[in-house]
């Protein structure tokens, strides 16, 4: 092309396109792509490329925005200063304890299709060991940036395996918790939009909207953790085991 | 320091504002976009990169937040990355789930045009859109993209010019949009 170092032409040629070549060698370069076709072709492929690049005008889905405002919520009150928990713990504590219930029409429901597909991984079989303890009642396993609870001092269930499913172009996360006498839940987390809940009966705790179905002989408790759809499910136990475990989370 | 001639300088290291980056949202959905090639995966990334950046209280580096936030979404993005290859994904041969549609761009009848980008984008190999998506999607500078992915500003330059090359050859034939203000204003009379 010229007597310039290929990879040099190209850095400038990449710079003409956008525009951040310094003046003083615009006008050398683009004398240059004027008397070779070869180069004229070449800045017009990065003109053509960076057109279309910056006309990708895609904004982010809503479900995204609400979470990622509920992240910025969280960070900010975690910040406040610490003197504060000295009367937001007891009030925290107060208000736990007068937890209302409240139970809307029907006295159950069957979950809808994507929520009984994910239901249904939750009670699957695990296909990877259990996922570790990280710290700070964690274990060392996410879904979508949210950890899944170390269970094992709070109420007393162990992780015991783990399975990564992709359902469409969602990616569901479960971890399965071994109970007292046998007994065996699924906790899984699907990532992108929140699923479509319909039916069921509602209840609703510290603000966390938790809704029961049942899914054949199984019971079904889901809820939202930062936007995004919690399954918990199992053969054997009662819905008020699934609320005791689903309220024993860690804090967000 | 009395008599020492040294002047103690103390400069204050500006704090990235959680307020702020919600600014930030749409262009780095965009690069989570480049980056996975699945609109789902990108929100996925981009959440857990706001949850890291929003972990603690963090200083902001030369280049400023949506560096922070590029540099950050990188190595989110070779995280789950690392996560996924330590074992088999399972894929479930469930029907599909029934998720809501997000809006994708201000122009729906653009919607194919602008996946067609994004699949053209997802064929790159991975340096390469990384030096897309910080500098033409986020639109950050040269340097600043450098330092956002650890690597020289001449190595950018030339991923750059490789990305958009192999872009341009394969979306020969579609044309970007006019944009309103782009050009001079023009009269009919």
């Amino acid at each position: 092309m010229t007597d310039h170092d290929p990879q040099s032409l190209q850095a400038d040629l990449a710079r003409l396109a956008d525009g951040s070549l310094p003046a003083s060698r615009q006008a050398e370069l683009r004398a240059e792509v004027d008397r070779s076709p070869e180069l004229a072709r070449a800045l017009s492929e990065q003109q053509h490329a960076i057109a279309l690049l910056r006309s990708t005008d895609v904004v982010a889905p809503d479900s995204l925005r609400m979470r990622v405002e509920q992240e910025v919520r969280t960070a900010t009150r975690s910040r406040r200063p610490r003197f504060r928990l000295t009367w937001v713990l007891p009030a925290a504590t107060t208000a736990a304890a007068a937890v209302v219930i409240v139970l809307l029409a029907g006295s159950g429901g069957s979950s809808g299709a994507g929520l009984s597909q994910t239901a249904h991984l939750a009670l699957a079989a695990a296909v990877d060991p259990a996922p570790s303890e990280a710290r700070n009642d964690t274990l060392a396993e996410t879904a979508a940036g949210i950890p899944f609870p170390y269970w094992q001092r709070s109420v007393g269930w162990r992780a015991v395996g783990a399975r990564v499913d992709r359902v469409s172009d969602h990616s569901v996360v479960t971890v399965f918790y071994a109970g007292p006498k046998r007994s065996r839940v699924g906790y899984a987390i699907v990532g992108g939009a929140p699923l479509p809940v319909s039916g069921g009966r509602t209840t609703t705790k510290d603000g966390v909207s938790f809704t029961f179905l049942h899914e054949g002989p199984a019971h079904v408790v889901t809820w939202l953790r930062s936007g995004h759809t919690c399954v918990i499910a199992g053969r054997d136990v009662s819905n008020q085991t699934l609320l005791r475990l689903a309220t024993a989370e860690i804090p967000q | 320091m009395p008599g020492s001639g040294r002047v103690a300088s103390v400069t204050s290291v500006p704090r990235l504002d959680p307020t702020s980056l919600g600014g930030h949202l749409d262009a780095l959905y965009r690069a989570g976009w480049a980056l996975c090639g699945s609109r789902e995966d990108a929100e996925d990334l981009v959440q857990e990169t706001f949850a890291r950046v929003l972990a603690k209280p963090r200083t902001v580096n030369a280049g400023g937040e949506r560096a922070y936030l590029m540099s950050t979404l990188r190595n989110t993005f070779y995280s789950r990355l690392r996560t996924a290859s330590r074992r088999p994904r399972t894929t479930s041969t469930l029907d599909e789930v029934m998720a809501i549609e997000p809006r994708v761009t201000s122009q729906p009848e653009r919607a194919a045009e602008v996946s067609e980008i994004f699949a053209a984008i997802a064929d790159l190999p991975e340096d390469f859109r990384l030096a897309i998506a910080a500098v033409d999607i986020l639109g950050l500078t040269y340097g600043e993209a450098a330092t956002a992915l650890g690597t020289r500003e001449a190595t950018i330059t030339t991923r750059l010019y490789r990305a958009r090359q192999r872009i341009a050859q394969q979306l020969s034939d579609v044309l970007p949009p006019v944009r309103e203000g782009s050009g001079p204003d023009r009269s009919l009379a």
